[in-house]
Formats: structure tokens, sequence, C-alpha cells
């Protein structure tokens, strides 16, 4: 079951890479780099801007193309469903669990090349803590994963287009939860809204941005090891509920 | 396949620019001289670009043709509440509220902002700064230095000894340690001023201080 899985992942994963659309946003993000490089000359932030710049192009690319490849792979699965060549292989939860190996594995594949440029960017232009850089990378690769899940379960049960305008609303407020924590913080609705903080995807879990470019001092062991538990179990969730309805969904080897 | 693909991808083209758009009216928001009171549906909106909005709107502050007050409060505000790590930008503005236009409670309006999320002890040193030098304030600024003394130790928080000598100046408040301070603060932010106008203002209160410490 696990090589049918492993096989079934990469096989996807590759058909994910030769996506136009990475390659497109990869090139894009060097030339924005090219000219934040130039413009950072003429400020007085000592790099800020440019390790600013740095953590956004890393997010902006990673999550834009999880996107893309959630999108992409749910229409596969939605036209691939009756008489597909790997379902006739593997089984529909096989299927389904590859899916989403497919998808983190793609995501990271990504990450990679970008981890490479800013390692060039780091020595070049002398930045000092790229160790906390590396991690944002990291935390981006997982919040991308799972905002691409939301995407496959959502898209599951409604049309497409709607499931991403409810996926980025879910990232919008999952980016508000911790100032929203902050301003419930001792008044009425306090214990309401720690369930919420909870129970919705927060992905201010795995937003260090703003303690990296202004140098302060962070607990990297811990938020490592906080985003990644957090990431498996709401990842956990939303493969129980993708089985649920892919299992009562008319079955494929019929 | 290919056309329906083709179709949904133009159609979150059309709801990303739509987003985009939603988003420049935020932006065209500052220029309006608005102040926003709660940073919680501004933030939402961001996410990671948090610290790069921040850079902009900085480098706007300090670039501006215009010197109008109203408008470098309401910037510095819109740091202090989106990004309370970013001490340089509140540093700036706050000093300068304070120490160029002679508006101190506006500048310890924006320090307490950026309190209520980030507990940085620079923020609280600052806050002493300005309430000594320039609000007179000498009964709430002990209080404040008690706690900052006993806080550092609770949070290991280390005290350094130039910020220990400021903390100093509260129990000692001479004037010629208030003037040295003022003097420091001014050239700081001639160091780090690109308006022309406004560097001629600071250049004037810096000449002023300098005529009286030397008679």
């Amino acid at each position: 079951m696990i090589k049918t899985i492993f096989d079934l992942s990469l096989s996807l994963s590759k058909l994910l890479l030769k996506n136009k659309l990475s390659f497109v946003a990869s090139v894009f993000v060097v030339l924005l780099l090219g000219s934040f490089i130039a413009h950072n000359f003429y400020t007085n932030l000592k790099n800020k801007l440019l390790l600013d710049f740095l953590i956004f192009g890393g997010a902006f690319v990673l999550h834009i193309s999880s996107l893309f490849f959630a999108m992409t792979l749910s229409q596969k699965y939605q036209e691939d469903f009756y008489g597909s060549p790997y379902i006739s292989e593997a089984k529909p939860h096989e299927y389904l669990i590859s899916i989403f190996y497919a998808l983190f594995l793609a995501t990271f594949a990504i990450s990679c090349a970008l981890f490479l440029i800013f390692e060039i960017v780091g020595i070049l232009y002398d930045i000092k803590n790229q160790s906390d850089l590396i991690l944002q990378l990291w935390l981006q690769v997982l919040s991308a994963t799972l905002l691409s899940y939301i995407l496959f379960t959502l898209a599951l049960f409604m049309e497409q287009i709607t499931a991403i305008f409810f996926a980025i609303l879910s990232m919008a407020i999952g980016f508000g939860l911790n100032d929203a924590y902050l301003y419930f913080d001792g008044k009425d609705f306090e214990l309401l809204f720690k369930f919420f903080y909870y129970t919705l995807p927060n992905f201010s879990f795995f937003d260090i941005s703003s303690t990296i470019s202004n140098k302060t001092d962070i607990d990297r062991i811990k938020v490592f090891f906080y985003s990644l538990v957090y990431c498996k179990l709401y990842s956990l969730l939303t493969l129980g509920i993708a089985l649920k309805k892919f299992n009562n969904a008319p079955n494929s080897s019929n | 396949m290919h056309r329906i693909a083709q179709i949904n991808i133009l159609r979150v083209g059309l709801f990303l620019t739509a987003l985009i758009s939603f988003q420049m009216i935020f932006f065209n928001t500052i220029k309006k001289n608005t102040v926003i009171n709660d940073s919680f549906f501004f933030n939402m909106q961001k996410g990671y670009l948090t610290p790069l909005v921040t850079d902009f709107i900085w480098l706007n502050l300090t670039k501006q043709v215009k010197d109008d007050a109203d408008q470098i409060f309401n910037s510095t505000k819109i740091i202090a509440l989106t990004d309370p790590n970013f001490f340089d930008g509140i540093n700036y503005g706050a000093l300068y509220l304070a120490a160029v236009l002679d508006r101190p409670d506006d500048a310890l309006q924006i320090i307490n902002t950026a309190q209520s999320k980030n507990s940085d002890i620079r923020l609280s040193i600052l806050e002493l700064n300005v309430l000594i030098i320039y609000k007179k304030d000498f009964i709430v600024a002990t209080q404040l230095a008690k706690k900052l003394l006993t806080a550092s130790k609770i949070k290991n928080q280390k005290l350094s000894s130039d910020n220990f000598l400021l903390s100093l100046l509260v129990f000692g408040a001479s004037p010629d340690k208030i003037k040295a301070q003022n003097i420091q603060d001014l050239e700081f932010l001639l160091k780090i001023e690109q308006n022309n106008k406004r560097k001629i203002k600071i250049k004037e209160k810096l000449d002023v201080l300098l005529q009286n410490r030397s008679s």
C-alpha cells in the first residue's frame, strides 16, 4: 500500500511541476527582486526592505502555486474518477492520500529553489539572521500545503471557484486571529473566541515575518514544533473529511 | 479539458484583481488622513505582506513633501498598529512629534498602541524619554521606572548601561542631562530625515539648544 501511494504521489507531483505557472511565478519574483535590490540603495532601512521582500516573495510564490496545484489535482480527480488508469491500480483512498502527499512534495520542491535564491542573496548582501529566514520559509511551506488541503477538501463539496473564494477567506481570517486574540482577551466572548482560535485554520501560527525583519528574539524550536504539530493535526482533519466524502462517492472500480 | 482550465484561470485572475483592487482602496485611506483605530481588519488583509507595507509607509513618511502634523501622526499610528515590532519607525515618529512639533501627548498615544501588542523594553524606555524630557511629568515617569526595574528582573531582559543611565535620569532629573538627551534625539532625527523642509526645522531647534549650552 505504501509503495503504491509513494509511486503515485511522485508521478502526480512531477505532473504538477511541469506546469508553466511555477516557472512564470519564479521569473516574476526574480525580476521583482532585482528592482528591490536597486531600490535598497536609496533607503535608510539597512537591508530591511530586501529582507521583507524575500519573505513576501517566498510566501507569494508558494501560496499561489499551491493553490493552483490543488485546483489542477481536484479538476483531474473530478474528470478521472470514472475509469482512470491510476484508480485501476490503486484503491480510492490510496489515490486520495497520494494526492495529499503530492501536494506537499510539489510545494517542497519549489521551496528548495527559493532556498537557493535566499542563500545567494543572503551571502551577497550580508543578511545576518539567515537561519530565521529559512525557518520562515519552512513555515510558509507548511501554511501553503495546509491551504491547498483546505482548497482540495472544499472543492469536493462545491464548485472550484467558490472553493477558492472560501480558501482565501479562511486564510484572511487565519491571519486576523492573532490580533483578535489580543482584542478579546479578558472580554465577554473570550471562551467562545478561544474555541475559534484553535478550530479555525489559524495561519498566524506560521507567520513570524515581523519578528524576523526587526531582528527580535524568537524561540526557534518552539515555533518549529508547534507549527509542525498544528499543520499535521489540521491536515489529518481535512484528510478525514475528504476520505469520508470519497467513500460515499460512487465506486470507481465498477 | 484545456478550455475549462483556461476559463477557470481567467476567473481566478478576475477574482485576484478584485482582491488587489480592494486592497488598493485600503491603501488610499492612508493618503486621505483617516485614522484607523482597530488594526483588526487591516492586518487580516495582509499576512506576510505586513512588514513590507510598513516599510513603504515609513519611506513615504520620511520623503513626504508636505509637512502636515496630523499626517505624520496618522501614519506612525498605522505603523504602530500593524507592525509593533518595527521599533525604528515608531521611534522616529514619536520623537519627531515630541521634539520638533511639541506634541508629546500624541507621541505617548503612539507608544501605548504599540505596547498593547509588543512588550519590548525599548518602547518603555522611549516612553520614559518622552515623559521626562518633553512632557515633564515626573510623577508618572517615576512610577513607570519602578515598574520597569521590577519587570526587567522577571522577564530576564537586562537593562544595558546606557538605558540604565536613562532610567536614572528619572530620579536625578538634572536639566543638563535633559538637554543632552534632547540634543541627542534631534541629532538622531537629522541623520534619518530625508525631507529638506523638515531638516531645516530640526536644525533650527538644534541651534537654539546648542547656543544656550555655550552661553
